[in-house]
């Protein structure tokens, strides 16, 4: 039984999720990355992911968009834009967004800052319903 | 005197004009109290944001950053103001107010100002400022907006286009009082980012390094200015058409009822002539 810390994800509309967990795993610049009780504290970027989070019960999965993880000695939180659970996921639109965003991108009079845009619209729908293929385990 | 049909239609008239002013204030008085609690709830966010910002300051205080460069030296420094005002009127004094402070701050040599609202755009235009646009789809008071304002903003600055970029937005002192302010958002002031020294601080490691992190929480923290900012006007202009619509549906209650008293005298007249006439007609014969 691993030890259990304190996990909380901000986000500018709601505090996404506050509570004792034994693991997180999220990605940053360099790969992977996973949290376990008694971290050295650190500040981390992390990039748009699957966060997956484990506690004494199930383990879960959630949406979260580019932003920073703060690890101190009594908690750990994440500060990011967005975040959705796997299962609250909006797959249909998810795909209709992308699809969109990759005909908008055969258009060529776009300039480069739209076409960034465009690129970043699929890569984090294709992020959503990575996530959304996961599986919560009880 | 008008005679009795005519007033009857007035008061049609102003009771019609007292119900949609009537809505217009209840609409108001909705989005202000919705505009509040959207803001309370992203406040934790935006302070955490903060307090991440002073944490990296106090640990790195010499770092290099972009954000902090005030380009003293430079040339022909340009101003960039972003001045939030409403799209539509009927708000009393809340435009002419914002537009005022505006014209008094903005230096129009050597400004570029990015107007949001149709009123202030308007009027910017008309007196031939240097007029830019922020590229929005639409504008709405939500993080996403601010998000996309603030980004496009640091580009500017990062670019050397802009040296300096100021806020002017209304504020909500008391209820009564709605002041234009302006408040500085770049570059960023070093004395924002101090606190009391803290006896509790510990070691922090950066991943991928401070400067990189610090990058991903500039851009947070401008937005999280940016929306107070764009509450606050929300808030100023919501409540200045609640104000102005409850006055205009005091006012057109007022109307009618003197009308209603100028429709009975009227009313009284006419019957009080025919009476008479019907008399004179009866002892004539």
């Amino acid at each position: 039984m691993a030890k259990l810390y304190k996990f909380e994800v901000v986000t500018p509309t709601r505090i996404f999720c506050s509570e004792d967990v034994e693991l997180i795993v999220f990605e940053t610049e360099k790969g992977q990355m996973g949290v376990m009780a008694n971290h050295i504290p650190m500040l981390i970027a992390n990039k748009m992911c699957t966060l997956k989070i484990k506690n004494e019960k199930e383990t879960k999965y959630a949406f979260i968009t580019e932003g920073f993880i703060e690890i101190s000695s009594s908690k750990v939180t994440a500060v990011v834009d967005a975040a959705e659970w796997c299962d609250e996921i909006d797959v249909e639109g998810a795909i209709s967004i992308k699809k969109a965003a990759e005909e908008e991108l055969t258009n060529e009079r776009h300039d480069r800052s739209m076409q960034l845009e465009l690129k970043a619209s699929i890569e984090r729908s294709n992020a959503r319903i990575k996530t959304a293929g996961m599986m919560n385990r009880h | 005197m008008a005679n009795t049909r005519e007033i009857k239609l007035r008061i049609k008239g102003v009771n019609e004009t007292k119900k949609i002013t009537k809505a217009m204030k209840l609409i108001s008085a909705v989005k202000l109290k919705k505009a509040r609690e959207m803001h309370e709830r992203t406040l934790p966010f935006f302070k955490h944001i903060q307090e991440t910002m002073i944490d990296i300051m106090e640990r790195v205080p010499d770092m290099q950053l972009i954000y902090f460069d005030k380009r003293e030296k430079k040339k022909d420094r340009v101003k960039a103001y972003i001045v939030l005002s409403s799209d539509s009127g009927l708000t009393g004094g809340y435009n002419s107010n914002v537009t005022k402070f505006a014209t008094e701050r903005i230096d129009k040599e050597t400004s570029v100002v990015y107007p949001i609202g149709n009123t202030i755009r308007n009027y910017m235009l008309r007196n031939e400022y240097n007029v830019q646009e922020i590229e929005l789809n639409d504008y709405s008071v939500d993080t996403r907006t601010a998000g996309d304002i603030a980004v496009q903003m640091l580009k500017l600055f990062r670019e050397e286009k802009i040296d300096e970029l100021e806020l002017i937005y209304t504020e909500m002192e008391s209820a009564m009082h709605l002041v234009p302010h302006a408040i500085k958002l770049l570059p960023f002031e070093k004395q924002d980012f101090e606190r009391e020294p803290n006896e509790m601080r510990e070691e922090l490691e950066f991943e991928p390094s401070p400067e990189i992190v610090f990058d991903v929480l500039s851009n947070k923290y401008l937005k999280g200015i940016l929306y107070g900012g764009m509450v606050e006007s929300f808030v100023s202009e919501n409540f200045a058409r609640m104000n102005a619509m409850d006055s205009a549906t005091s006012n057109a209650e007022k109307m009618v009822s003197k009308l209603t008293l100028n429709y009975n005298r009227a009313r009284q007249t006419a019957i009080t002539q025919e009476i008479s006439e019907i008399i004179s007609g009866a002892t004539n014969t």
